[in-house]
């Protein structure tokens, strides 16, 4: 059993606790979901659980968190890391082999586990995430849901009872995310290990049960219980948190949400003949029309396609994008969707050129694109990258939005300032900030820093974190 | 991106050897090849390495890529060795037989072409070896095999670290390469060596903090795991040696025996017609 | 700090890694034909000032090696251990400007370049050009002009890629005590 009482956590580098008056018992074989907007706790309650604090982070705690009766402040990182197996969010840097077959022996080999011990339990541990077919494949061969696997399997083979996930669904499109947090279930019945998901896509991790919801707000527990009551009680929205679009819709409708009706699952979702009829009604008013709008075509794509080829002659070459047609109209926002692996990110790295299409056009108004350079396309496209951190090459927030104008070379100093500052006052951000200090803003930071005026089109991906 | 050092899967008596075995053959072989400048085991250890090279299942159409570079090396090596000192072999054999009158007084002779055969020689030796080793020894195996070798198991896992993560870093590089051009960071000729040089810092600042982080986060997943727990580890990529292991040591061994007894029997390293 | 020794392990790995894709990928444009910029030495400059000696000459050594490994001509190993030397060195006064310590102003810029320029004058004036010799045989009037081309490089990349990284990173490298919650 997991217990903490009045705990609270402040970091070395902070002035603020993270964590203030926690007090929560995790059962051993529970299943149980810890949510929480950004920025509210859960990593660093998730560095507690799993040892890092205090064994690589320092800082001061106050009040107490023991494991099995034990305080974890009196335990070395090796014997949590028996107890505890954590799934990190970060698949890259929780894949340390060079080959699947590798990483799940990792924790093994540093129990220096000899031969044939050593290969039988790979091969038993590979069958239960049912990645035995990609043993001696690296890591740069798998998609994200097949690293998650080698993931889970890596801290399974150490017979952990407590298994941690940190964001599981981060890095996964909707459809493999449900088969992670199936297989996820499947793995917490036929061991009966106790589950902690961290993760703020509650619908996702919703698609099975789960016992209890912990909700987390600014360092504090505001809520322990289950699904179906904090789903009724109104709470997640307060905190930011998106409910499930079937319970936001019900409530559209006109239901009144309440713990009896079971609105953890649509599978057991439990409605009164007068809920459905409010559905019913609803869904039939409900048709909105299109308006067709005086459309000024930008881009008109045409016959797109795109391959990558294999620098050797071993790997085969991979079409990316078939035969795209497509066109954008003036002041559109438009969304491209599609699972992990679809073409979207090449999709914009062509259009970007950062890629040169095997066939095919892209007008933008009247200048053919390919005509243009990297840098030509940025004058009207801004581009923003999936992963923030590789845009930001500036220390000061002021710096980083007026670096691209500063290279640019056709203005003043203090033309650049005043457009610099107008851009972020428009987006609420002071210049004189350092851009590694304001975390879980670095994302929105590149967005403004890409925010000139004269941009005709701003593509971002993976604009949703 | 196992291919980045080239490894080709197929099944030869080479490819059969362990990585620690192949490991300690290169040494041996590197060292008996730098040792001596005996012409008559120079020419013996190239005809050696080809052979080997046959038995590998290796073809010369699979490395002609990295053949290209290290002839190239070789030439320039030898023209610069020659540029810079044309009568270096006079020195060194401490003969003289003049050919031709080249500027300066100074003349081509015979012993400065018998050295930049040896030369040539050395890398004809060495480079079949090397291809050899690359080519049928997995990266997996590589970090095992340094630590069988006696090499400690915490740097022997920082080499399989690095081969883990190049292909990652150098595809980050490529993406913050172009995202930066698209800001208008010029890296090519146009400006000057300066300009060049701190663009290319403006790419390797997003590139090092995300290190730094990517560093404390595998440290983490890597103590989360039990890294360092015990003063010995075992490795999945591990294989006992057989016979064959022996054997190939026990000869790579010998060579390097030979090499070391020419040069202190003779009391040189050099060995010339002349001499 | 108590996971120190793993995280060396990893800065050793990463750092190889960095100085690999540096060296073997990133090609700058240089007026003298066939002399290329390595600006893996700035990073590795960097790493050695972060994180010490052990990691600045292991990975100057295994980055050097696998560069030589990938190209196929053979471990240069003169050259390698000059890299490796020059590693230990920059981390051996790693206490004179640290960067860890989120610290570096003109002083540290000042001793960090000092220190950087000895490094490599002993790297590539003395320990490449004297293994050439011993290892190899060759004429020391072309070792030594090698050498002298490849530090004077290497000292100018040094002294502007491993500064603008130093600084870099210690601005942004959190103060104790400096942060507050911002939301």
């Amino acid at each position: 059993m997991i217990e903490f009482k009045n705990f609270g956590f402040k970091y070395n580098a902070q002035v603020d606790y993270t964590l203030r008056d926690i007090n929560l018992k995790i059962n051993p074989g529970e299943k149980i979901l810890i949510a929480g907007p950004s920025g509210c706790g859960k990593s660093t309650l998730i560095h507690c659980l799993n040892g890092l604090i205090p064994f690589s982070l320092e800082g001061e705690r106050e009040g107490s968190l023991t494991m099995d009766g034990k305080d974890t402040w009196d335990m070395s990182i090796f014997e949590m890391s028996k107890k505890v197996g954590t799934v990190l969010q970060d698949q890259d840097s929780q894949f340390i082999g060079l080959t699947v077959a590798e990483d799940l022996a990792f924790a093994l080999e540093n129990d220096a586990v000899g031969e044939p011990e050593l290969h039988d339990r790979v091969a038993e541990i590979a069958d239960v995430v049912n990645i035995s077919s990609h043993l001696l494949h690296s890591p740069q061969e798998l998609s994200g849901g097949q690293k998650q696997r080698v993931s889970l399997g890596g801290v399974m083979i150490d017979d952990v009872d407590t298994l941690l996930f940190d964001e599981p669904l981060a890095n996964l499109d909707p459809e493999t995310g449900k088969k992670a947090i199936e297989l996820i279930d499947e793995i917490h019945k036929k061991t009966g290990d106790t589950v902690i998901i961290v993760e703020h896509r509650l619908e996702d991790v919703l698609w099975r049960p789960v016992d209890r919801i912990i909700l987390m707000e600014k360092g504090r527990i505001t809520a322990d219980t289950t699904p179906d009551e904090l789903l009724a009680s109104g709470m997640l929205k307060a905190a930011g948190i998106r409910e499930p679009l079937y319970v936001t819709a019900l409530k559209y409708a006109g239901v009144d949400i309440t713990p009896e009706k079971k609105s953890a699952s649509l599978d057991t979702i439990d409605l009164t003949d007068d809920d459905k009829k409010k559905v019913r009604d609803w869904f039939n008013e409900g048709k909105t029309e299109t308006e067709e709008k005086n459309k000024e075509n930008i881009l008109t794509v045409r016959d797109l396609n795109f391959t990558y080829r294999s620098d050797r002659s071993q790997a085969e070459d991979f079409h990316a994008l078939r035969d795209i047609d497509f066109d954008l109209y003036k002041g559109e926002m438009m969304a491209v969707v599609g699972r992990n692996g679809a073409g979207k990110s090449t999709f914009s790295k062509v259009i970007c050129g950062f890629e040169t299409p095997d066939t095919g056009s892209m007008i933008l108004g009247d200048i053919d694109l390919s005509t243009l350079s990297i840098k030509e396309r940025a004058d009207h496209i801004g581009y923003i990258m999936q992963n923030p951190n590789q845009m930001i090459s500036k220390t000061m927030i002021f710096d980083e939005v007026a670096m691209g104008l500063r290279n640019k070379g056709t203005m003043t100093e203090e033309e650049i300032e005043e457009r610099v500052n107008d851009t972020l006052i428009r987006t609420e951000k002071e210049g004189d900030h350092s851009c590694h200090h304001v975390h879980g803003a670095r994302d929105n930071d590149t967005g403004r820093a890409h925010c000139r005026p004269g941009l005709q089109a701003l593509y971002r991906d993976h604009g949703v974190p | 991106m196992q291919n980045l050092f080239n490894y080709i899967a197929r099944k030869s008596p080479i490819h059969e050897l362990t990585g620690a075995t192949k490991l300690v053959c290169l040494i041996l072989w590197t060292f008996a090849t730098m040792m001596t400048y005996d012409t008559r085991i120079l020419i013996a250890l190239p005809i050696i390495a080809f052979i080997l090279f046959g038995i590998s299942k290796i073809r010369l159409s699979d490395v002609k890529f990295m053949l290209g570079f290290t002839l190239v090396f070789m030439v320039l090596n030898n023209i610069l060795v020659f540029l810079f000192s044309p009568e270096h072999g006079v020195g060194l054999y401490g003969t003289c037989h003049q050919l031709l009158p080249l500027w300066g007084g100074k003349y081509l002779t015979a012993e400065q072409l018998w050295y930049h055969l040896n030369l040539v020689l050395k890398y004809m030796s060495s480079i079949p070896i090397i291809l050899l080793f690359v080519c049928t020894t997995q990266p997996s195996e590589f970090a095992a095999s340094l630590n069988k070798i006696g090499v400690k198991y915490s740097i022997a896992y920082s080499v399989s670290l690095a081969l883990r993560y190049i292909p990652d870093i150098q595809k980050e590089y490529s993406e913050i390469s172009k995202a930066q051009q698209a800001r208008g960071v010029e890296m090519s000729k146009k400006v000057s060596l300066v300009k060049r040089l701190k663009a290319a810092s403006s790419i390797l600042i997003p590139m090092i903090i995300m290190s730094m982080d990517r560093i404390e986060t595998i440290s983490n997943a890597m103590e989360l795991r039990g890294f360092g727990k015990n003063k010995k580890r075992t490795w999945y990529m591990a294989r006992p040696f057989t016979a064959k292991d022996i054997l190939s040591m026990v000869f790579c061994g010998l060579l390097l025996v030979l090499s070391i007894w020419s040069n202190v029997s003779r009391g040189t390293r050099f060995w010339s017609p002349w001499m | 700090m108590k996971n120190s020794a793993v995280k060396s392990i990893v800065a050793i790995g990463i750092g190889a890694a960095l100085f690999f894709v540096c060296g073997r990928f990133i090609a700058i444009p240089c007026p003298i034909p066939n002399v290329t910029i390595n600006i893996q030495y700035g990073v590795l400059a960097f790493l050695a000032a972060a994180f010490g000696p052990i990691v600045g000459l292991l990975a100057g050594l295994i980055g050097h090696a696998l560069i030589d490994f990938s190209w196929g001509w053979g471990v240069w190993w003169s050259w390698v251990f000059a890299t490796a030397i020059f590693g230990l060195i920059v981390g051996a006064f790693k206490k004179l400007y640290d960067v860890d310590k989120g610290e570096f102003g003109m002083k540290q810029i000042v001793r960090f370049n000092v220190t950087q320029l000895i490094a490599h004058i002993i790297a590539w004036g003395i320990v490449a050009p004297a293994l050439d010799i011993l290892m190899y045989a060759e004429p020391a009037s072309k070792v030594f002009l090698q050498g002298l081309v490849a530090g004077a490089s290497n000292i100018v990349t040094t002294a502007i890629v491993g500064t603008i990284l130093c600084i870099a990173y210690a601005a942004a490298k959190p103060k104790k005590g400096s942060l507050k919650e911002e939301q």
